[in-house]
């Protein structure tokens, strides 16, 4: 009845009921009345939810500097991340195509400061991972990173991120940026629920660090001369390592990692000083034109490196193999969440969506997000669908569009051609592998 | 090269700076401190409390402090201690010499999260306008802290003194909060 609690409707409704019964309207009775008896305004209801104070906008400490200089910002999850960064005269195809390039021709930064973050420390901390993902952590050394993916118990993927070890009895873990108060929440849930006995305790650091991302071909020259007590070498910090050390002063974790497929390394320092290193790297990096980029190049950078979003390539129902991280789950290990459903029959059923590429005949055309994918664009309605796009862009880099898409069977179509029905005719595609840019991954050494 | 170590940059300041006064609710951005999240075992829970000068509260949402040290009890087995950021590294050094060997989990948190406090005769008033706990002091007296709610953002809130509060709250919902409890203030501005 909402908000005036039937006075308005209460009238009309008797009068139906009267007409269905035939009887006067004073015989049918009154429903029960409840507060509020008179009317009430929305604003009441509201209170001091609306405008600034509707919903906490969460910024991150480099935001001030994003905003001074020219950031345009989309909404994740309640926080506001720098989304491109246009100069004068361009537009958002312009921009991403200038920071794309700048980031695979020389050096890039970018704030990835809202990664979820939980320091997880206790002697049983190595077990504890073992059963939250479907990676092994045992042997993981100190000093190294890995790729970790989280299931929910039935086995369809629900988070990833970078692991970090830094001593036997401590990782330091990151979610996605959305996922990060469910995951510290689902890792809390089975500690205190399931394993209670295991010595091991969880602290949500996401807001303790600031993130800054430093990639691109260049990103060690620029970094170098602003470390102590780090050597960045290739050889004493190789691909997915991390050390720590300082950074202009400032105490840091520094990893070498890489979402873009290039040579990178993020620099974790505490909030407060984020701005201040942030515009210290800018500043070491002019000589290179390192070029700020927001999350829309950040998305197309791993898209051309076939690098998944979880949440984007998958939607509740993928499996690490569906999506192509088979590799990452640990085979010799007892247990894991989602490991039991992994084993049922249909979850190896080889007409399973699998992530591939495709690559439009026509280079210009970007296909639309969501679009359905068919075999036979002139079976009749209703067409059977075999998948559907899940990420496309322009790249800068391929100058041309490229598109990741979950399709039936998708590892056995390679080279096949099928179909996406737009309402403006039908586009006609390849599937390939879903690794566009340097297939071999040589460019991540620099 | 610039030694950036102590060039920090508050998440609020601006909001601090263009806060009106008000004897009757005074609203104060508190200088940065030093904050651990520790987490153990029993054995880890006395040694830590030699390190710290005094034993960790063991009744449930209640701090106890010596100085300028503090523990807030948030868990019956996880507190907050924060001290003077003068006294972190020596204070780390010892926590870590004193927990070898005893499970527990010590992890630097003081970015994480800026302290306000609220104070005079409304204080609680202007609390209560996005916190639903009774804040009357049988219910709520000096030395009880508890992880609560104030509008949609998670707070720790602690009572100092009859009428003064301290809230902590993560960094990115800060702006929020100040927000939300100057709102309620106007009325005492």
């Amino acid at each position: 009845m909402a908000t005036d609690q039937g006075k308005t409707s209460n009238m009309n409704a008797l009068g139906i009921v009267s007409d269905a019964l035939g009887k006067p309207v004073t015989e049918i009775g009154l429903t029960t009345f409840r507060q509020p008896y008179t009317p009430t305004t929305f604003g009441i209801f509201a209170g001091h939810s609306r405008a600034d104070l509707f919903d906490p906008v969460r910024r991150t400490p480099i935001h001030g500097w994003a905003e001074a200089n020219g950031a345009v910002f989309e909404d994740v999850a309640l926080w506001k991340r720098a989304h491109y960064f246009p100069q004068a005269g361009e537009d958002m195809h312009a921009a991403v195509d200038r920071e794309c390039l700048a980031v695979r021709r020389s050096v890039g930064i970018f704030d990835a400061s809202t990664l979820g973050k939980i320091e997880v420390v206790g002697p049983d901390a190595a077990e504890f991972l073992n059963r939250m993902y479907v990676n092994p952590w045992s042997k993981l050394a100190p000093g190294r990173l890995r790729y970790g993916i989280m299931l929910r118990e039935d086995g369809f993927v629900t988070d990833d991120g970078v692991v970090g070890r830094m001593a036997d009895d401590r990782f330091h873990v990151t979610t996605t940026t959305g996922g990060a108060p469910r995951v510290l929440q689902m890792m809390e849930d089975y500690l205190q629920t399931e394993w209670p006995d295991l010595d091991v305790w969880l602290t949500s650091t996401t807001e303790q660090w600031a993130v800054i991302a430093v990639q691109g071909p260049n990103a060690r020259k620029v970094l170098e001369p602003l470390v102590e007590g780090i050597d960045l070498s290739a050889a004493a910090m190789p691909h997915m390592s991390v050390k720590e050390g300082r950074i202009c002063g400032v105490p840091t974790r520094l990893f070498r990692v890489s979402f873009t497929g290039e040579l990178g390394f993020e620099v974790n320092v505490p909030a407060d000083h984020g701005r201040a290193v942030w515009e210290a790297i800018v500043a070491a990096g002019a000589p290179f034109g390192i070029t700020p980029y927001g999350t829309e190049t950040m998305h197309v950078l791993r898209a051309e490196k076939g690098y998944i979003i979880v949440g984007q390539e998958t939607d509740g129902t993928a499996t690490p193999d569906d999506v192509g991280l088979a590799w990452a789950v640990g085979k010799a290990k007892n247990d894991f969440v989602g490991k039991r459903s992994l084993a049922r029959a249909s979850m190896a059923d080889p007409m399973r969506k699998q992530l591939v590429g495709l690559l439009t005949h026509d280079p210009k055309t970007v296909l639309e997000e969501g679009a359905q994918i068919v075999v036979d664009p002139a079976a009749p309605v209703p067409m059977p669908m075999v998948g559907h796009v899940t990420s496309s862009y322009h790249s800068a880099v391929l100058g041309r569009s490229i598109a990741l898409a979950v399709v039936k069977g998708g590892r056995a179509r390679m080279g096949e051609t099928l179909h996406v029905p737009m309402p403006g005719g039908t586009i006609a595609v390849t599937v390939t592998d879903p690794v566009f840019y340097d297939p071999k991954g040589e460019r991540l050494d620099g | 090269m610039a030694d950036l170590s102590t060039m920090r940059t508050p998440a609020i300041e601006a909001l601090v700076t263009a806060s009106p006064a008000s004897h009757l609710a005074a609203l104060t951005a508190l200088p940065p401190r030093t904050r651990f999240s520790f987490r153990g075992r029993p054995a880890a829970v006395t040694a830590f409390g030699t390190v710290l000068g005094f034993d960790l509260p063991q009744v449930a949402c209640r701090f106890a402090e010596d100085g300028a040290r503090r523990a807030l009890w948030l868990g019956p087995d996880e507190w907050l201690v924060t001290l003077p950021d003068r006294e972190a590294t020596a204070f780390a050094g010892a926590a870590a010499t004193a927990l070898a060997g005893l499970p527990s989990s010590l992890v630097d948190v003081s970015q994480r999260s800026l302290a306000l406090a609220v104070s005079g005769p409304m204080a609680a008033r202007i609390i209560n306008a996005g916190c639903p706990l009774d804040l009357s002091p049988d219910a709520f007296p000096v030395g009880m802290c508890t992880r609560t709610l104030l509008g949609k953002a998670e707070i720790v809130l602690s009572r100092t003194d009859e009428a003064r509060f301290e809230i902590d709250v993560w960094r990115s919902f800060a702006d929020y909060v100040w927000r939300l409890l100057e709102e309620a203030r106007r009325e005492f501005v």
